[in-house]
């Protein structure tokens, strides 16, 4: 139960993101412009190309991890993989693309255009039915582990702005953070999305440290401690990261949710041979 | 002289996957070793370009107009090495930031006794001498982390023709070279199995520089980090 097996074509890594699509989320986020739901897509679909970018080499993606992505809440009570029924390889992510869009990068004071990939756009509809996602989740991954058991144990990142509308997420959440490789429990990231301005709490290592709130303690009971391989990696963007802190944000905004997800991939890209 | 090379890619990798690049050109004896960063693309094709210049070439890179026509034709070969125009979306983004690459030179004279060594980053040069050991620029395992200094290539399409701070900053060592000196230059997982190593270190690769098998069971035994390695072993 290390957190040290490295990652290669033969033993890939697995990221499940799980995306709240509930109508709240159509409510601007916390220090953007846009929804949170366009800016919680927008995130995901950037951190998907990170990855591919990660993978890239001249000869093509070299497929070092699987990805899978869930959406909740689009349909009243419902839960379905966005870009595919299973997770799939990276290097078939390419195939997968629902569009291009021509973006803009500065790079040393120049603007150059890019293409960015677009899986999947923002949704923002009906209830919250976060236990039928995790539910999903779990079937992925429990079928992943059994096929992956020297790999690095998967990470599963939630993204939502309330609480559960069919049920108490929390039996599910520790079933699948029950599950394991050889090398580790799989584990279980939490961003809790607000609109308010209010200071994010983030990486908290005990209840005390987060507020009289019953989502934000379900989200706490839900989360993995950070191993401690990957401590000092999370400190590098949220430096209150020590050992015993719980992967989890609370009132997060754009800059919070971005740093997030970029730390949930980051610790695994370090383990890629 | 006798001059012996190695160049194996990780272990799950092709051959010709590696990043690791080594040149030799013994009728000047110059030797070039650079290690092309897997986080960027096109790296292995920078890092040859690096090595290949380096040792066709008569270049003091203790002098900066040496080291500014060492980078410029190193980049003039790496640009000419790619069909930027065929290339595909993700590749494009990616080839645009350039290219990194660690690179260590060695030039030796010995009808004078002497070698110039020029190094950046982690690959590392060894010498054997009167029973004992130096090595440049690292000299303890510990020194081993994941940035070491980089060559950068400058960007890639399309910002190709746009000038780039070059800011390389080479670390150089003149040594004495005798008969009976060995030397061994070699990129960082074998480096630091070399300073690791209680064994003869010389000898070892010396015997097993054609045995992949070799360094693929140090590799899976973890003595050996699984990381493309290239070596150049001369003895003199």
């Amino acid at each position: 139960m290390v957190y040290e097996s490295e990652i290669s074509r033969r033993n890939p890594g697995l990221f499940i993101f799980l995306l709240d699509q509930s109508r709240s989320m159509s409510r601007k986020i916390a220090g953007g412009q846009r929804s949170k739901a366009q800016e919680a897509s927008d995130a995901i679909n950037r951190q998907m190309n990170e990855v591919i970018s990660r993978c890239t080499k001249s000869d093509g993606i070299r497929p070092y991890f699987d990805v899978g992505v869930i959406g909740y809440g689009f349909k009243s009570g419902e839960a379905r993989g966005l870009i595919s029924n299973n997770p799939i390889s990276i290097a078939e992510l390419e195939n997968h693309i629902l569009k291009m869009e021509k973006r803009t990068e500065e790079i040393d004071g120049e603007t150059i255009e890019t293409e960015f990939p677009i899986w999947f756009e923002p949704v923002a509809s009906y209830d919250t039915p976060m236990v039928k996602a995790l539910t999903l989740a779990k079937e992925w991954v429990e079928k992943w582990v059994d096929e992956h058991k020297s790999s690095f144990p998967p990470v599963v990142i939630n993204i939502s702005d309330g609480g559960a509308t069919d049920g108490v997420p929390v039996d599910i959440a520790k079933e699948i953070m029950k599950l394991q490789t050889d090398d580790g429990n799989v584990l279980l990231w939490n961003c809790h999305l607000s609109e308010k301005t209010e200071t994010p709490i983030s990486f908290p290592m005990d209840e005390t440290q987060i507020p009289e709130d019953k989502n934000a303690r379900t989200m706490f009971a839900m989360t993995s401690v950070v191993p401690e391989p990957m401590v000092a990696i999370a400190k590098e963007e949220f430096s209150n990261v020590e050992s015993g802190s719980k992967a989890y944000v609370f009132n997060a905004n754009l800059e919070e949710l971005i740093k997030l997800l970029d730390i949930g991939t980051r610790v695994v890209y370090d383990r890629v041979e | 002289m006798q001059v012996r090379s190695l160049n194996f890619s990780k272990v799950g990798n092709e051959p010709l996957e590696t990043e690791d690049s080594l040149s030799i050109e013994i009728p000047h004896s110059r030797f070039a070793i650079a290690d092309g960063a897997s986080d960027s693309i096109f790296s292995g094709q920078w890092a040859s370009s690096l090595s290949s210049v380096f040792t066709g070439n008569s270049y003091d890179l203790n002098s900066n107009k040496d080291l500014d026509n060492f980078l410029e034709r190193s980049r003039d070969i790496w640009i000419n090495s790619i069909e930027w125009n065929n290339l595909k979306w993700n590749v494009k983004n990616k080839a645009v930031k350039g290219a990194f690459s660690t690179f260590l030179g060695f030039t030796c004279f010995p009808e004078e006794n002497v070698g110039h060594i020029y190094a950046v980053g982690d690959s590392c040069f060894f010498i054997f001498q009167d029973n004992g050991m130096m090595s440049f620029p690292l000299t303890k395992p510990s020194e081993f982390g994941i940035h070491p200094s980089l060559v950068w290539s400058g960007y890639g399409y399309p910002l190709e023709k746009k000038p780039y701070g070059k800011n390389v900053k080479i670390k150089l060592l003149d040594v004495e070279i005798k008969e009976g000196t060995r030397v061994i230059m070699a990129t960082d997982a074998l480096s630091k199995f070399i300073m690791e190593s209680e064994e003869p270190i010389f000898e070892l690769l010396w015997n097993h520089y054609q045995n992949r098998e070799f360094f693929d069971e140090k590799r899976s035994d973890k003595s050996i980090k699984n990381d493309d390695l290239a070596a150049i072993l001369i003895s003199f």
